[in-house]
């Protein structure tokens, strides 16, 4: 192919990044070399490859192309591990990367791609390929049989989208399990694209709008869930948000959340109109709907105006689905069953053991039932396909099959990706992109036809290994046979025999519906393997309904294959992996822009105003002074006066800056509902949450933070707090448990509080854990008082979860709850009462930057106490002290307090020595507890600007320390971390404590 | 001599030389912020040794560190020579406390040889290489491995 016809700056940008990629490749190849088994290095190496392919393809450049697709194919079989690293390939990569180097130097410099000998690197990883890939498919017998299908006829590409025939009846509950919606893994389906944001902060505001309506969705469709009869304002309300967020993606120009809102809407306006009753299972479908819509805002690259597509198509197929029928089917919608019933004569013939050949068929890690509708679905477009390309052959402006052959590729694309093979759906969604590019830019498909047959022939290629690893069917299958005969209506069923089990089994697939599309695209799809099927689901129904329990209720055959693999939902096993990846995504969301009240800009201006009056002033007694027009005294008056003035704004300035800076935590806890529910149906327990205090304030930057730990606590709560229903009803509690979540003031902090009326944490088996898990030796645990062996749970490595759940219980957890919180100069406790409960409580401060503290003297050096932990300052005579445990102690107002020196808990060389017969003393507060703290002298409170003690020093042991400050005079002082302090002083433990 | 000579125009390395007893370092120019003279240092309490302490340099806080001690030698108080070079390494900034600084010297890097097993009893770990001056030695510090983790560890353990 020439490369005439190319844009000149595309070119040139072709070759700066083929660049960039070679150059991320070759380190890459190197260090993979050193470390064979670094899988994250081959994603390193893949994707720049790929993007070399997908590039070099659209460009035309033939060599390249074919270079780096053999290359591709073979980083991707190493990424799979089916083929290990070893030095022999990496040769051969690396002469391929070379090859395409020079490739690309020849572009550059003479404006093609020379003459490069690829065919020996070409057939060197293709023989390696092979190598490979042979032995592997005779080596997957699949007792199962498996029946060859006549060609799943139907729909000619162009004539699609006519859908909509009866839908099947509704069955009721998706699957009868109140199994919640799940959640396709989200497939980023290509590279970001630019949306249209109008000005500065435009895509800001878009996204925290985005958010603010989604957290509105999530909150009105749990309040709807509750009450699904409320109708009126919620729905009203709901489909609103739909509506907005559908209007303003429309605006940006995000086509994924744009068309994903739009079905949603759709469906709301449905309810809305009361021809619908929202059921539990739309309420699931439309919460995994936001749940997209989240990710979807969170993909979106606010600095570059980008947003990443994601796969979007499993839900609006749902919802359209939905809207159609009237109900919502979750299951994995096994598209032929309705059909197959229909055609009850041929599953006659399947015998009643089908079942155990199910799952004989699913050595290849795929359901078997998928990668049967994958493959109808691949011959099918791939037929559609290779029509669409004749037809454009001659006549390249033919709209009906230009729009036919983009639908083809998309519906591979969606495919592929729900059946988790990236590198298919990329690519298929890349050749895709090529075509709405060139549709619509209007160009004429003639001349492209060639490129797009290469495309398609590469895609073929990929997705016949793909299938024939699938099946792992003897390549000898002659597939070829079945299609022709395949006139639409007729299956024609051909048998193919498998190693083990000779079991004729035979299936047509939805054989009415498809009359309306005869097939004349049968032919074109002849080499594929052919629409393979393995008809259990149909022969499980009829017989034996129990072991599959997704007989979902269709629109069936309308769409037929098409939608079918795309709406097949993730396998279950892979639910709670999305589902955690899902909020862990919503965690991470940080909105960076921050809503003021217009009155708080005004006040700041106001200030900003007399600060500059204020300089004025200062700069009016200094020409006094200089001019020696006023005396010394009355000058020295005056500059008293403005200091003052100026202490007055400052100190008015930083309140309404923190006033700024505050923003409650509601919009943290608003997503702790959804959570909950989620946690609830996923363990089986009741849970009701109790959400306090919402309203409290806090900086916005602990806010943004505080997201995570406490993620970890609720689900902690919930699934190792709470006990089963059952447990609970034998113990006298109502069946339901119980969480809070609060947040209160206390001093100068806040708190927030989870609290569970589980079962509660026995002190006694905490020791018991620590001591068999090697944190603490059998001394150290007896020395603990119950108090402190609840604190192990905050212990790297401390999990007491006797069951490991997918929902918590790693081991880690707590002890980075704990981390998160230290990091924001907070702390976490918990108190415990077996029986009754569980309840940890944060205490954070109200803001990061300044704190107000206490000024205390130790040797020659002053260290500063953040004021919020000390309870008092008093002084003792030393004669009343008594020794307890080898711990000194005092009894302060009928209290025993416990006693330490500062100077001893941070390891100060004692000065002097001058024994004293009074000391001063500083009573900390941690949470419940109190310490007496020994200082040589109290100063006086200040407020302090903390100030990181930096990297270098973080790597040491600084426990006991949280930061620095600078005090007037230019000298430092540390900031104690009064909670350490008190570990410290508690624990004999040393190192080996928290 | 004449090879210096001749190697003259090769590439130059700018280096910040100080020394510390009766060895004479080098640092890489580039790497060197700035050199202030010695100042009240708060002592952190149980930082390793050779942390002397921090400072506040302009509103920063900064964590000193006395290379007499890192290097295992005898400490030696504070005189009017005393001084302290700011250094960054990859965004981070430490000082380091020296007993004088000198001058700034451009040498060839072709007189710079690989470090010796053992330079004047210090291990030559944190050594990249010494340099050959007319009359004398110049020790080439490594200053990443100098503030690598991984060092502080065997040191403070030690």
């Amino acid at each position: 192919m020439s490369q005439d016809f190319m844009d000149p700056e595309l070119f040139a940008d072709f070759i700066v990044e083929a660049k960039e990629h070679l150059e991320t490749i070759e380190p890459n190849l190197l260090e993979l070399e050193k470390n064979p088994d670094n899988l994250g290095l081959l994603n390193e190496i893949f994707r720049p490859m790929h993007s070399l392919k997908g590039a070099s393809g659209f460009l035309g450049l033939n060599h390249i192309n074919g270079l780096a697709h053999r290359a591709e194919n073979i980083l991707d079989e190493l990424r799979k591990g089916k083929i290990a690293v070893t030095s022999g390939i990496m040769d051969v990569i690396l002469a391929a990367t070379d090859a395409l180097r020079t490739m690309i130097d020849n572009l550059e410099t003479v404006g093609y791609e020379g003459e490069v000998e690829t065919a020996h690197i070409i057939a060197r990883i293709d023989s390696i390929l092979a190598g490979e890939a042979e032995p592997e498919s005779p080596a997957a017998p699949g007792d199962g049989t498996q029946v060859e299908d006549a060609p799943q006829q139907e729909e000619a590409a162009v004539a699609e989208d006519a859908p909509e025939s009866t839908p099947a009846p509704d069955d009721g509950e998706a699957g009868g399990q109140g199994r919640g919606f799940i959640m396709p893994e989200l497939v980023e389906t290509g590279p970001p694209y630019s949306l249209q944001a109008i000005g500065e902060g435009h895509l800001n505001d878009f996204l925290e709008e985005a958010q603010e309506i989604i957290a509105s969705l999530n909150d009105s469709l749990l309040e709807l869930e509750k009450d699904p009869t409320a109708g009126g304002e919620l729905v009203n309300d709901i489909f609103r948000f739909f509506h907005n967020l559908k209007g303003n993606s429309g605006i940006i120009g995000h086509k994924e959340l744009n068309a994903l809102t739009h079905e949603a809407e759709t469906l709301l306006n449905k309810v809305r109109k009361g021809e619908m009753v929202p059921t539990r299972g739309m309420i699931d479908l439309l919460l995994g709907s936001v749940d997209m819509m989240e990710s979807l805002v969170t993909r979106i690259d606010a600095k570059h105006n980008q947003a990443i597509p994601v796969d979007i198509d499993f839900l609006v197929e749902k919802l359209q689905e939905a809207v159609a029928t009237g109900d919502v089917d979750l299951g994995p919608a096994p598209a032929p069953e309705a059909a197959a019933e229909a055609a009850a004569p041929e599953p006659a013939a399947v015998e009643p053991a089908a079942p155990s050949g199910g799952e004989g068929g699913q050595a290849s890690g795929f359901d078997d039932e998928d990668s049967e509708i994958f493959e109808e679905t691949v011959t099918q477009q791939l037929a559609n396909i290779h029509m669409a390309l004749d037809e454009l052959a001659k006549d390249g402006t033919n709209k009906e099959y230009i729009d036919g052959l983009y639908r083809s590729l998309d519906t591979l694309r969606n495919s592929a990706s729900y059946m988790d093979f990236a590198d298919i759906k990329v690519y298929a969604e890349r050749t895709a992109g090529m075509v709405d590019q060139a549709r619509k830019a209007g160009l004429d498909f003639e001349m492209m036809v060639d490129i797009l047959r290469q495309e398609c022939s590469i895609l073929e290629d990929m997705l016949k290994k793909t299938i024939s690893s699938l099946v792992k069917a003897p390549a000898a299958a002659e597939p070829e046979s079945a299609p022709k005969s395949g006139p639409a209506a007729e299956p024609v069923p051909e048998v193919k025999v498998k190693a083990e089990e000779p079991k004729p089994e035979a299936k047509p697939a939805a054989p009415e519906p498809l009359k309306e599309a005869p097939k004349p695209v049968a032919e074109t799809a002849a080499p594929k393997p052919a629409a393979k099927k393995a008809p259990e689901p149909a022969a499980t129904k009829a017989e034996e309904p129990a072991p599959k329990p997704k007989q979902e209720p269709k629109p069936a055959p309308a769409k037929a294959a098409e939608p079918a693999p795309k709406a097949a939902p993730a396998p279950a096993s892979q639910a709670p992996a999305a589902q955690a990846q899902a909020q862990a995504q919503g965690g991470a969301k940080v909105s960076s822009t921050i809503r003021v009240d217009h009155e708080k800009l005004d006040h700041l201006m106001n200030l900003i105003g007399e600060l500059i009056i204020n300089r004025n002033r200062y700069a009016l007694l200094a020409r006094s002074l200089e001019e020696g027009k006023l005396d010394v005294q009355a000058i020295a008056q005056q500059l008293t006066e403005t200091t003052y003035a100026m202490a007055r704004l400052s100190d008015d300035l930083q309140d309404t800056i923190m006033k700024v800076r505050m923003v409650p935590v509601s919009s943290v806890f608003a997503r702790f509902p959804r959570l909950v529910r989620d946690l609830s149906r996923k363990s089986g327990k009741e849970v009701e949450l109790i959400m306090e205090g919402e309203e409290t304030e806090l900086d916005k930057s602990v806010v943004e933070v505080i997201g995570d730990p406490l993620v970890h606590l609720i689900r902690n709560s919930v699934d190792h707090g709470l006990e089963t229903e059952e447990t609970r009803r034998a113990t006298g509690k109502s069946p339901a448990g119980k969480v809070w979540l609060r947040a209160y003031h206390r001093g100068n902090s806040v708190a927030i509080e989870v609290e569970d009326d589980g079962k509660g944490i026995d002190p006694a088996k905490m020791r018991e854990v620590a001591v068999r898990k090697n944190l603490i030796s059998p001394d150290e645990a007896k020395n603990l008082d119950d108090r402190d062996a609840l604190e192990l749970i905050f212990m790297p490595g401390f999990s007491s979860a006797e069951t490991i759940t997918d929902i918590s219980g790693r081991g880690v957890g707590m002890d980075v709850v704990r981390t998160n919180i230290k990091n924001l100069k907070g702390a976490v406790s918990v108190s415990s009462e077996i029986g009754k409960g569980t309840k940890f409580t944060m205490t954070l401060p109200l803001t990061l930057a300044i704190i107000d503290a206490l000024m205390v003297m130790v040797g020659n050096q002053t260290y500063a106490i953040p004021l919020d932990a000390v309870s008092e300052t008093t002084k003792i005579e030393v004669r009343r002290m008594t020794e307890v445990n080898k711990r000194k102690a005092v009894t302060l107002r009928g209290e025993v307090l416990g006693i330490i020196e500062l100077r001893e808990v941070l390891e100060i060389p004692p000065d002097g020595d001058d024994e004293k017969e009074i000391v001063s003393m500083v009573i900390l507060q941690d949470n419940d507890r109190r310490l007496g703290v020994i200082v040589d002298r109290l100063l006086e409170r200040q407020e302090v600007v903390i100030k990181p003690l930096g990297a270098y020093l973080s790597d040491f042991d600084m426990r006991g320390l949280s930061g620095a400050t600078i005090m007037g005079d230019g000298s430092v002082v540390l900031i104690l971390d009064p909670h350490e302090i008190y570990l410290m002083a508690t624990s004999q433990r040393g190192a080996s404590s928290i | 001599m004449d090879e210096v000579q001749k190697k003259q125009d090769a590439e130059l390395m700018q280096l910040v030389t100080f020394s510390i007893g009766d060895e004479e370092f080098g640092v890489d120019i580039l790497k060197v912020q700035e050199i202030i003279r010695m100042m009240e240092i708060t002592r952190v309490p149980r930082a390793p040794e050779f942390v002397e302490g921090v400072i506040n340099l302009r509103g920063k806080v900064i964590p000193i560190i006395d290379l007499r001690r890192r290097f295992g030698l005898e400490a030696r108080s504070h005189d009017k020579n005393t001084r302290i070079i700011v250094i960054e390494i990859n965004g981070m900034i430490v000082g380091f406390v020296v007993d004088s600084v000198s001058e700034v010297l451009r040498i060839p890097s072709s007189t710079v040889e690989p470090p010796p097993p053992v330079v004047s009893g210090m291990e030559s770990e944190y050594i990249s290489g010494v340099g050959k001056l007319e009359d004398r030695l110049l020790i080439l510090l490594d200053l990443d491995r100098l503030l690598s983790h991984e060092e502080q560890e065997t040191l403070s353990g030690a």
